[in-house]
């Protein structure tokens, strides 16, 4: 098999892809996806009305719908990044396409938590002890570390 | 006076001086034994659920559910079999249960009738008739029916792992309209 390679390595031929790598390469040109943040309902399930403005004490779910995406097992992640620039949290987790029946969901929530001291502000200014979270979020969504969207939706109080 | 100037000074240099905090979760495993209530959509049929469930590396989830009710429940104890991706459980179990149908026909020497239907989960297949000392005639007809279907749950993984909570769905004829369906939700125990 080295020898072959070397071979086409001397010839400046490529070799032809396997009858798995076109499979693999067909999948991954079918694959699609949509990315929406919503609240959740009172199972923790995200919700499909989409929004870009929540309140600071929301919880923030951001949702990606996988259709045809390769099957096996792939690694997921979520960066949410503050209206400072400065990357807050991130969900990792790895999942599994099992088939094709119907687009997969995942998805990852986010919320936020007044500083020590602030909720006795709150009736002078909402937003007391979250100053640094208000304004727009941007979310990084990447599988197997490649980055497959970017989103922001807006923070306020 | 100097008190509460005292504290609300504190309150405000506390709050100056410490800053927000967030909050985003991993999703957790679900390989353990859960204990909760189920509800369906239109509230006749209620009862404990217990779901004991193996996750693999790959997410496959196998182990069984089992259901507890004072009322009638048309849902059935059995393995169930599933996945998890992320913060989703996914799991499914067949149902089977034969459904005895009892009607009793009664007849007054008048001539007057009644019929009632009832359904029961066991009973004795046939024909029998008896007539009491007044000359009413009842008559006992019961049969039986096999029901199979799918029992759906989709639950949402939350607080660290530790509650399950979520939808079911049936299909097949296990359950009657509307009563196949509604809320479960479990804790670790």
């Amino acid at each position: 098999m080295q020898m072959l390679a070397f071979l086409f390595l001397i010839l400046g031929v490529t070799p032809a892809p396997t009858f798995a790598e076109q499979t693999s390469n067909e999948q991954a040109n079918k694959a699609s996806h949509t990315l929406h943040f919503s609240l959740g309902d009172k199972h923790g399930f995200p919700l499909n009305d989409a929004k870009s403005e929540f309140d600071c004490s929301d919880k923030i779910y951001t949702t990606i719908e996988l259709s045809n995406y390769p099957l096996g097992k792939h690694h997921f992640s979520i960066v949410w990044t503050d209206p400072a620039g400065d990357d807050r949290e991130r969900t990792e987790y790895d999942f599994q396409v099992r088939n094709h029946d119907q687009p997969m969901r995942l998805w990852s929530w986010l919320s936020l938590r007044r500083s020590t001291g602030s909720g006795m502000l709150q009736w002078l200014n909402p937003a007391a002890g979250l100053e640094e979270f208000i304004g727009p979020w941007s979310v990084e969504v990447r599988i197997d570390n490649k980055k497959i969207d970017s989103q922001s939706f807006e923070v306020s109080c | 006076m100097k008190n509460i100037a005292l504290t609300l000074a504190m309150t405000v240099l506390l709050a100056a001086c410490s800053s927000g905090s967030t909050v985003a979760p991993l999703p957790s495993t679900v390989n353990s034994q859960f204990a909760g209530n189920f509800q369906n959509i239109n509230n006749t049929q209620r009862g404990t659920v217990r779901l004991d469930i193996v996750e693999d590396d790959s997410g496959a989830v196998t182990g069984n559910i089992i259901f507890e009710s004072n009322t009638a429940n048309c849902l059935g104890n059995n393995t169930v079999s599933g996945t998890t991706n992320g913060f989703n459980l996914s799991i499914a179990s067949e149902i089977n249960r034969t459904r005895f149908t009892i009607v009793t026909t009664t007849t007054r020497p008048t001539g007057a009738t009644t019929v009632s239907t009832r359904f029961a989960t066991s009973g004795t297949v046939g024909t029998q008739t008896r007539t009491g000392s007044d000359g009413t005639v009842t008559t006992t007809v019961t049969t039986s029916e096999d029901l199979t279907g799918n029992l759906n749950i989709q639950l949402a993984i939350s607080n660290n792992g530790n509650t399950l909570s979520g939808t079911y769905v049936t299909t097949g004829n296990v359950c009657s309209n509307s009563t196949g369906s509604g809320d479960m939700t479990l804790n670790r125990i």
